[in-house]
């Protein structure tokens, strides 16, 4: 459990449902204020922010704050309110509406995908200023409620991953992918690069990098890691991450292999207010562009856009941000950059319905390929990690045995039981992002089962629910959103399950026989996967019977 | 201010930039029964208001936060 909160809105890159999560401790600070939700409508007549302090909750003037990194923000923030408020605000890139702008809670806490950041730019919303907490917060019952806590923490640690988390964070594994090709590398035409080593988090745990480890609200884990560079012409760059994410989208994406560089670019985002993944998405199509000769002079002037460029990477963050030169085409996302451009630049724009894919090798892993392709916010891990599909760890092994009736189909490179094991944890997504348990201790680690995520709900609310209960609320959720994206546009298009690469290109160096996603082997597993929905074969739309059985007949 | 338990219902905190107005809202037992918090309220209340030509970015926080691990 975790302070972990979310943000929903209709993003500004995809036009569709979007919800993002963030860690840190926003969350807790609303809940102690005594507020649950916040829903910011219209656009204010000039810059300002939201100060919430117990029962007052007022707009304030920012337009001294216009302008401001994130950092300088939040420092002029806690300069006003004293410093142990909680932020939530925008950088330059929200202000600039870049299309994958985030927003930014005690600095370093990013709900990044999608475009919130450039949402609340639009509204002339700067920032969320939140005072200390006030009150405290008390389950129905208590006893229950520790009970099933502590079996939770018990299990959490005993996981087998827990201390991988703690002590190499999440980019404990790029060495490992890289080692197996699967790692994202040049615009997802490679699974690895050629130098690795200092892009590794045991590199960084050897060296001296690592200067600090923090958790969000009440963790077990600790898994969010400060690094400082200590040389080289990035010595002093300072900052939270990067995760493995960051790892590959700013660092084997453009064939960077200098930490330096990357957490220097990794910080630019940071302070800018910009989604690493996307930013990295889009430097890279930038450089393949470049590299193809397809990107005219007037983009680029003197900047070096070939793969491996550190100019690139540490330049072009500021670049985008405020829409400058080539940063402003790049500005609204790898889509509407390749519409721009026109031509074959389509084909290595690593997107679907406008949203730059998470670094997954989804060539290589069918159930993320599947999952990636119905994910409502579009081609992201964060609405359903399937790490279990892998089967790396006992743990895993025994869920996909649970969830299909055999541990043979903890493999990552079929089709078959691929919809179940997608659907099983999208329920459970579901379920822990609306209870604001991490990802981790549900998709990851597997010690929030959905027999205590009830449990733990009915200690809390003190209303009934079994385990088959909350993981049909799950699915509730899942198919609402499906209803919400219907709304506003969403129709089943094979062409979009995954970028064209993806489905066009082999990655030779997977150890597959079939590296590619074709239209067939995804149509196969959608069909499957709408069947076990509920909804149309065809269409995906949900059918009359599985929404009067969720009772979302209100919402059609 | 302490959160209130009984009868179970969670706080919503309405802004208006556009008129300056802000509001408190209590989301009820039956859409939590129904959507358990967070994420799940919030596409609820997104899907209430698409209707409008002016959709609202919600934040929500966890509903169980609760000190699981103190």
């Amino acid at each position: 459990m975790s302070g972990r909160s979310n943000i929903t809105f209709v993003s500004p890159a995809t036009g569709l449902y979007f919800k993002t999560n963030m860690g840190g401790h926003f969350g807790l600070y609303c809940k102690l204020n005594g507020i649950d939700y916040i829903t910011v409508r219209g656009v204010a007549s000039f810059p300002v922010y939201l100060w919430i302090d117990g029962s007052e909750v007022k707009l304030r003037d920012a337009s001294s704050l216009w302008g401001k990194t994130v950092r300088e923000t939040t420092q002029a923030l806690q300069k006003i309110h004293g410093s142990g408020i909680n932020v939530a605000c925008i950088g330059p890139a929200g202000e600039h509406r870049v299309a994958f702008a985030s927003v930014m809670s005690s600095v370093y806490n990013a709900a990044a995908r999608g475009g919130p950041g450039a949402v609340m730019g639009s509204k002339n919303l700067k920032a969320i200023a939140i005072a200390s907490p006030r009150g405290t917060c008390s389950p129905q019952d208590v006893p229950t409620f520790r009970k099933v806590t502590q079996e939770l923490r018990e299990a959490l640690y005993a996981d087998s991953m827990a201390d991988s988390y703690y002590t190499y964070g999440t980019a404990a594994s790029v060495d490992l992918m890289n080692k197996m090709h699967t790692l994202p590398s040049y615009n997802f035409r490679r699974g690895d690069i050629d130098r690795i080593d200092e892009l590794t988090s045991s590199y960084w745990n050897d060296h001296g990098l690592l200067k600090g480890r923090i958790g969000c609200a009440s963790c077990i884990y600790s898994c969010h890691r400060f690094l400082r560079i200590d040389e080289g012409p990035h010595k002093g760059t300072y900052s939270a991450g990067p995760e493995y994410e960051t790892v590959s989208a700013l660092g084997t994406g453009p064939a960077i292999s200098s930490i330096g560089a990357l957490q220097k670019a990794n910080d630019l985002c940071n302070d800018l207010g910009m989604d690493t993944i996307s930013t990295g998405g889009a430097i890279q199509w930038a450089m393949e562009t470049y590299e193809r000769g397809l990107l005219p002079e007037e983009y680029t002037g003197k900047l070096d856009l070939h793969f491996g460029s550190e100019q690139a990477v540490t330049e072009l963050p500021q670049m985008i941000a405020y829409r400058k030169g080539i940063g402003d085409l790049l500005a609204d996302g790898v889509k509407k950059a390749a519409g721009r451009l026109g031509g074959e630049t389509w084909n290595w724009a690593i997107h679907t319905r406008g949203l730059e894919q998470s670094r997954v090798e989804t060539r290589g892993a069918l159930s993320y390929a599947l999952a990636f392709a119905m994910n409502p916010r579009g081609p992201d891990h964060l609405h359903t990690e399937c790490l279990a599909e892998f089967g790396m760890t006992p743990e895993a092994r025994q869920l996909i045995k649970d969830i299909t009736g055999d541990e043979k189909y903890a493999r990552a490179d079929i089709t078959d039981k691929r919809a179940e094991i997608v659907r099983w944890h999208e329920d459970i997504y579901a379920v822990s992002d609306s209870l604001g348990v991490c990802a981790f201790t549900t998709t990851a680690a597997y010690g929030a089962t959905p027999e205590r995520c009830a449990r733990l709900f009915t200690a809390l609310t003190g209303i009934p629910m079994e385990a088959d209960q909350i993981m049909q609320a799950g699915r509730r959720i899942l198919t609402l959103e499906r209803l919400i994206n219907l709304k506003l546009g969403w129709r089943e298009d094979p062409s979009s399950y995954a970028p064209w690469r993806l489905m066009n290109e082999r990655q030779e160096s997977l150890d597959m026989d079939d590296p590619i996603l074709d239209v067939e082997k995804m149509r196969s597993m959608v069909k499957e996967y709408y069947a076990l929905h509920g909804w149309d074969k065809e269409t995906g739309v949900p059918a009359k019977a599985i929404i009067e059985e969720l009772k979302l007949s209100d919402f059609v | 201010m302490a959160c209130k338990h009984l009868p179970f219902a969670q706080t919503l905190l309405e802004v208006d930039l556009t008129n300056r107005e802000i509001n408190l809202q209590q989301i009820g037992e039956r859409d939590i029964e129904l959507f358990l918090g967070g994420r799940g309220v919030a596409a609820y209340l997104l899907r209430q208001s698409l209707a409008s030509s002016d959709a609202p970015m919600i934040f929500s926080t966890a509903l169980s936060l609760a000190r699981m691990f103190q």
